[in-house]
């Protein structure tokens, strides 16, 4: 994919206020707060806490039968999930009412252990649900192979326990290992593809699955393992509860329920912390990731083992509740069925995948009364969802942060923004400053017949700033993207210091000290300023990060937790200079930074620049510009490239009145213009 | 019968279910390289086209009639599925509109097995090609046979001409090259997006009839297999290649036939070989045989 | 909230794991007055085994149609429908329904073996009388010993031995090519009667094992030609046998077309067309046509006007309805007595299918079996067709 050089059409953006593009310290242009101020938060939970008791209501209704009661329990659902999708946070205090009308299930139900058993096994499809939502929702790994994965933990559960006679606290943790270890198989798949031809390779595999369980003889073959006894003798006997006595599958809903309890809290926590913003920066950009030092094989072949467990875990618990397991029960419709889960759900929200689950299990259970018209209507209500709410029941939340102690990552508190620090305040982060020397050796990038850099040789001192210029199509960008190992170098060297980075992966290249922007912003627009500063960093550091933002715009700090998307265009390039250099870089690569702004913009990212060598005086710097002035303000050491090659290097004004340059840029007897065109 | 006749037998079946799976993959490929949509349903509206044949020819025994339509009421089923389940979703991320294409075909497959008379049980397909035998050596064909690969190879030309030569053709490549640009150039999506659904209906429904001539029944259900290994000849071609999508339909075929006919165990395992092929080629060779190589540009 | 957590987290624990249960009390006591009796029917209503499910649950439903109408009988009978989609947790869930329901006395369930083998257990676990009523798979009723489960038809065992006994006596074959469907179903059947054919002198050249959605045999059936056998046979069900039967005629394969119950259906025969004339198939029970009440099942099925054939196992989904309600209406609407006078007092009962007697396992072992032949587009006991007589030769 080549993207032709264009100004962004979002450079003429217009921002509230006026504020972004040119911001005055001092100033403070709050954005407009939605729900998610905590004033009038007291009636907004109260309504929560009826909704939640009014979907509860509706749920036991329609177990129940009753009519009348289910209809105004929908209409308290429907009130509910409309409430909960305009607020940006749960209100406090949710575990504990959702808590409540869990464990309460089973005494409402208690005269049916039918009900009993459909409440848990809709957990268990919770819990599997939540697995696929890390893998498919938050790194964004397309796995259709769901019931593949569920039937690995069952077949393993079922075979240890009847064959090996393993006792039920054993076989659930080697049911969740063997989903695990089969799930290795695919760790190529998942590394090599991507979108569509992934989740063809999981469909693939998922019949490979069951027609391998139906075909092998040691595994009971298409009559499956029968007769798999329970968790453990406690199980099999009624529960007592003060007066009244449940049916022993009581027994397995509270424990089912208690494992994927304690599964919600570990993928709540996953998903707040600086791995699920990895995960989603992997889905979303995988190259700015790269760039970011975010090790992204590592990250996915993480994500996707980290799902098959939870994956596992609920068929090793499947297999003992229900006693019995055919290749039957994993076929690709199973697959489809857990997949809808998260899909419906919301992807990559946690308390979507729940609601979805009990939905999703119940609704069928109770369209079985309407057994013949059953599969059309549940198919023509999915593709119905799908069109209606693409983004699903509960859409997620941006993601929360700790403010004060560092460390401390716990989603408890609210994100209180830090005092805007003056720009000539001491910044803590970024480095020593030390910076590095690049060298480059006889370069050669090839695609295919075509040699984008032909033997490119140049050097970058340590602290230096260099310019590089050239016309489109010269091998600027090329030269970024090989130097911090994008590209294969066909030929030649990559020096940083006098290590040789050839060859090596992005992500290493990146913490060794090399950071770069794009020509084309790669902020990651669905996640927020701060989640998109942090890329590079581990733990929290909200300190350094809103000094460095306030260093280039004071009013950002305030805006941490928005989208970055919401940001107009300067504010996204700053992001990424901040990204950058919240790694702490020794060499900093800048690929066009004021494309598409306009010319006062282009003036304050100069003097930002200038003011970034001020507070970081040993950093290597090389700047990819078309506009001249941007060159002349900032490089003492300017390289021209032009098909590929080094045309001139030198001074600004040297190499800006070098015959071949001007042929180069505007063929023979050209001059070039102060403001370079950007094509 | 010599090994030879039996490997010559085998080659007969092979070729005719060569261009029926090539059929059903062409429309694969369209799906994907003009719209860069998986339309995993496309069994389903292949079992569409069966049924329609099979009603239409109840009323009347001449088969172009029988065919054309076949052809146009599936062609009409396509774009209201396309209406319904693919255009509402196109802006949302692919397994969405991946996921809401596999929906609206279980809810096609029901809405035939409630609906068509006696939907559930497998229905007789009128023979409407003549069974001559026509005896080569120890290697028995069908003039029915014939037919079946004629008019398969037929519609695939038909169609390359159709996507080649005319001026909706041309629209419907400029979308494939480049859609923004193509919009920009007066080619209207909408359009594109209805007629590429009725093109692959359209082929789909032959590929029905084929179908059910070389079977001589059909199922409410058989659109799943036929969707399975159609899609799967489309990626071993590559998928958006229509070419590729035809080498891949034969040497699906074959590669079925005959691993289940001389690999050991191969037929209950015949389904496996062909997954753990189409998963290589998915990792290894993302672009199908006849695809070039895609490098990713930053 | 870490806390909240952790307080649930162990209390569901405890609860889960505490000891201090005991066994719940028979459950359907309460019931004991009430006039209306619900009896459960279960089967594929859906999917590909949908036919013969409607089949089952037309037969089922004609049964307590004609009970009710009996001003003799004690209780009115009601019948509740669940569909198992011949997938175990599918069944079981439909299972744990009918037993949740303290009306439901009895069920009549599963035409799928492998739902039948995964639902055992639970009916055990409900005490809710269970009686099969298609699934043919030994293990369901040889598998267990629980008093709830019974099986009114013959099992894959009972149906070969008769089958390889036919093939070598009466109609003289040897060599057999075997295909079968890598279900539960036809596995099954491939193993039972291999062992058969094995005891009688007859001889497989050939096997294999096809997937159940498998739709071209040409490769398989070509090897077939290679070999000459007297015998096509298949384990499996009527959309595959008929593909198989047509394939067959298309390459020229002239072989005898023998099948298992599975194929004994009109799908079939509608499927096949023409060439469906000679093919064998073999169904438990006596020829219903020929029975006292066999021919008035029919007759009444027609009037009844129920769109989908009964199929080859409707009449014993009608019989183990009787059964069921006979025995309702000996000892009243209570499970365990229900269960425990099917198991041990059907002795010798007439029915429709034959005389219906219960071994210790609750397996009717007096399920005959009868073979098939497709004459004239319709199955015909083979003594009373044209082939058995010699005015007609198979294949």
């Amino acid at each position: 994919m080549r993207h032709p050089v264009r100004p962004a059409a979002s450079s003429t953006t217009v921002v509230p206020g006026g504020a972004g593009s040119v911001a005055q310290p001092g100033v403070a242009a709050h954005p407009p707060a939605p729900v998610r101020s905590p004033a009038g938060g007291a009636w907004v939970e109260l309504g929560y806490g009826v909704g939640i008791i009014g979907a509860y209501a509706a749920l036991l209704a329609v177990v129940l039968g009753r009519g009348g009661t289910a209809a105004a329990g929908g209409a308290g659902l429907a009130a509910a999930l409309v409430l909960v999708r305009r607020l940006r946070r749960a209100p406090r205090g949710w575990p504990w009412v959702v808590a409540a009308c869990v464990a309460s299930f089973p005494l409402f139900v208690r005269a049916s252990p039918y009900w009993i058993f459909t409440g848990a096994l809709s957990a268990l499809y919770f819990l599997a649900g939540l697995g696929l939502n890390i893998q498919v929702g938050s790194a964004g790994i397309a796995n259709l192979a769901g019931a593949a994965f569920f039937g690995s933990g069952a077949y393993s559960a079922g075979l240890l326990a009847t064959r090996l006679h393993w006792p039920g606290w054993a076989t659930v943790p080697a049911g969740t290992a063997a989903a695990v270890l089969i799930g290795a198989l695919l760790f190529v798949p998942v590394l090599k593809t991507r979108g569509y031809y992934l989740a063809l390779v999981t469909i693939a595999f998922g019949a490979v699955f069951t027609l391998l369980l139906t075909n092998m003889a040691w595994d009971g073959g298409p009559q499956g393992v029968k007769d798999i006894p329970g968790l453990g003798p406690a199980f099999d006997a009624p529960l007592r509860l003060g007066p009244w006595t449940l049916h022993f599958y009581a027994r397995y809903f509270f424990l089912i329920a208690a494992v994927a309890t304690l599964g919600l809290w570990g993928a709540q926590r996953l998903a707040a912390s600086r791995r699920g913003a990895h995960w989603n920066a992997v889905r979303d950009d995988e190259v700015a990731a790269r760039c970011a030092g975010v090790d992204v094989d590592r990250v996915m072949l993480e994500a996707f083992s980290v799902g098959n467990a939870f994956i596992g875990c609920a068929g090793a618990l499947y297999a003992h509740l229900v006693g019995f397991i055919a290749p039957a029960d994993f076929n690709f419709p199973v697959s489809l069925v857990l997949l809808s889960i998260p899909i419906l759900g919301g992807l990559d929200s946690v308390p979507g995948t729940a609601v979805a689950a009990g939905l999703l299990i119940f609704l069928a259970e109770k369209l079985r009364a309407i057994a013949d018209y059953r599969f059309l209507i549940y198919g023509a209500l999915v593709v119905a969802i799908l069109v209606i709410a693409p983004a699903g029941l509960l859409p997620p939340r941006p993601r929360r942060y700790p403010a004060g102690r560092r460390g401390d990552w716990g989603p408890r508190d609210r994100l209180a923004p830090p005092a805007p620090s003056p720009p000539s305040a001491p910044l803590s982060a970024g480095g020593s400053g030390a910076g590095a020397r690049l060298g480059i050796e006889a370069l050669v990038v090839r695609f295919g017949g075509l040699r984008a850099l032909d033997g490119v040789t140049l050097a970058v001192d340590a602290g230096e700033v260099c310019g590089i210029i050239g016309p489109n199509g010269s091998g600027k960008t090329t030269l970024f993207n090989a130097a911090v190992g994008l590209y294969p170098a066909a030929a030649g060297r990559i020096l940083l210091d006098h290590r040789d980075i050839t060859g090596l992966p992005t992500h290493r290249i990146s913490r060794l000290g090399v950071a770069r922007t794009f020509q084309q912003n790669r902020v990651l627009a669905g996640q927020s300023v701060l989640d998109n500063v942090l890329l590079g960093r581990r733990g929290w550091p909200i300190d350094e990060a809103s000094e460095w933002l306030a260093f280039f715009n004071p009013e950002l700090p305030s805006r941490l937790a928005d989208p970055a998307g919401d940001l107009p265009l300067i504010d996204r390039r700053r992001l990424e200079i901040v990204r950058a250099l919240l790694a702490a870089p020794r060499l900093l690569l800048l690929d066009e930074p004021t494309a598409g702004l306009n010319p006062e913009e282009t003036a304050r990212m100069v003097a930002d620049i200038r003011r970034v060598r001020t507070v970081r005086p040993g950093l290597t710097i090389v700047v990819i510009e078309h506009d001249m002035s941007v060159i002349a303000g900032l490089c003492g050491h300017v390289v021209a490239l032009g098909d590929g090659r080094v045309i001139a290097e030198g001074r600004f004004e040297d190499v800006t009145r070098h015959p071949q340059v001007l042929e180069a840029y505007l063929g023979p007897g050209g001059a070039v213009v102060e403001r370079g065109s950007p094509a | 019968m010599t090994g030879w006749d039996v490997l010559a037998q085998q080659l007969a079946g092979a070729a005719q279910l060569g261009v029926i799976y090539a059929l059903i993959a062409v429309g694969f490929t369209l799906y994907f390289g003009v719209l860069n949509v998986i339309q995993f349903s496309h069994g389903d509206i292949v079992t569409v086209g069966a049924f329609a044949a099979l009603t239409v020819a109840a009323a009347t025994g001449f088969v172009p009639l029988v065919v054309v339509a076949a052809m146009a009421l599936t062609g009409l089923v396509g774009v209201v599925f396309e209406r319904a389940a693919v255009r509402p979703t196109r802006a949302s991320p692919p397994l969405i509109t991946l996921l809401a294409t596999l929906a609206a075909g279980m809810a096609i497959r029901e809405a035939i097995r409630l609906f068509y008379p006696l939907g559930s049980q497998v229905h007789r397909f009128p023979a409407l090609f003549p069974p001559t035998p026509i005896h080569l050596g120890g290697v028995l064909l069908r003039a029915s046979g014939l037919w079946i690969a004629g008019i398969g190879l037929g519609t695939i030309v038909a169609t390359a001409v159709l996507v080649e030569r005319t001026s909706l053709g041309r629209a419907i490549r400029a979308t494939a090259q480049d859609r923004e640009a193509a919009q920009m150039m007066g080619v209207d999506l909408s359009l594109v997006l209805d007629a590429t659904f009725f093109i692959a209906s359209a082929l789909a429904a032959v590929a029905g009839i084929l179908y059910g001539a070389y079977y001589n029944t059909v199922t409410f259900d058989m659109g799943i297999v036929a969707g399975v290994i159609g899609f799967s000849a489309a990626v071993v071609g590559g998928l958006g290649n229509v070419y590729g999508a035809v080498v891949g339909g034969f040497l699906f075929a074959l590669l079925e036939t005959l691993s289940a006919a001389f690999l050991p165990a191969g037929s209950e395992n015949a389904d496996v070989f062909a997954f753990v092929i189409v998963i290589l080629f998915l990792v290894l060779r993302p672009t199908g045989i006849l695809g070039e190589k895609a490098t990713q540009r930053v | 909230m870490r806390r909240i957590l952790g307080v649930v987290i162990v209390g569901m624990v405890l609860a889960a794991v505490s000891t201090s249960g005991r066994m719940v009390p028979g459950m359907a006591e309460a019931a004991a007055a009430k006039p209306t009796v619900k009896i459960a029917f279960i089967g594929p209503l859906t999917g590909s085994n949908a036919s013969l499910g409607l089949g089952g649950e037309n037969s089922f439903k004609l049964a307590l149609m004609q009970r009710n109408e009996d001003p003799q009988t004690k209780y009115r009978y009601e019948g509740v429908y669940l569909d198992d989609q011949c997938q175990p947790q599918a069944g079981v869930q439909a299972a744990l329904k009918a037993g949740s329901d303290p009306d439901v006395i009895a069920a009549v369930a599963h035409y799928c073996s492998v739902v039948a083998i995964a639902t055992v257990d639970t009916y055990h676990r409900l005490g809710l009388p269970a009686m099969v009523w298609g699934a043919v798979l030994p293990a369901v009723t040889y598998g267990n010993t629980y008093v709830e489960i019974t099986r009114v038809n013959g099992t894959q065992i009972q149906q070969n031995a008769t089958a390889a006994r036919f093939d070598a006596n009466t109609i003289h074959r040897k060599t057999f090519a075997c295909l079968y469907d890598t279900t539960d179903y036809g596995r099954g059947h491939f193993q039972y009667f291999s062992e058969f054919a094995k005891k009688n002198g007859l001889q497989i050249v050939y096997s294999a094992g096809v997937a159940p959605d498998r739709q071209d045999f040409s490769a398989e059936l070509a090897r077939i030609k290679e070999l000459h056998p007297q015998v096509v046979w298949f384990g499996g069900l009527s959309a595959e046998g008929a593909r198989i039967r047509n394939q067959m005629a298309q390459i020229g394969l002239t072989a005898l077309f023998q099948g298992t119950s599975g194929i004994k259906s009109e799908e079939y025969i509608k499927a096949a067309g023409p060439n469906a004339e000679g093919t064998l198939a073999f169904l438990e029970g006596a020829p219903i046509e020929q029975l006292p009440g066999g021919a008035a099942f029919l007759a009444a099925y027609r009037k009844a006007g129920f769109t989908n054939p009964p199929e080859a196992y409707g009449p014993f989904a009608y019989v183990a309805a009787n059964l069921v309600v006979r025995a309702i209406e000996a000892v009243g609407p209570d499970r365990a007595k229900v269960a425990d006078y099917l198991k041990h007092k059907i002795k010798n009962v007439p029915s429709i299918i034959g005389p219906v007697t219960f071994d210790d396992h609750g397996q009717n072992v007096l399920a005959t079996v009868t073979p098939y032949v497709v004459q004239d587009g319709t199955w015909v006991p083979w003594g009373q067709s044209e082939y058995a007589r010699g005015k007609r030769t198979l294949p």
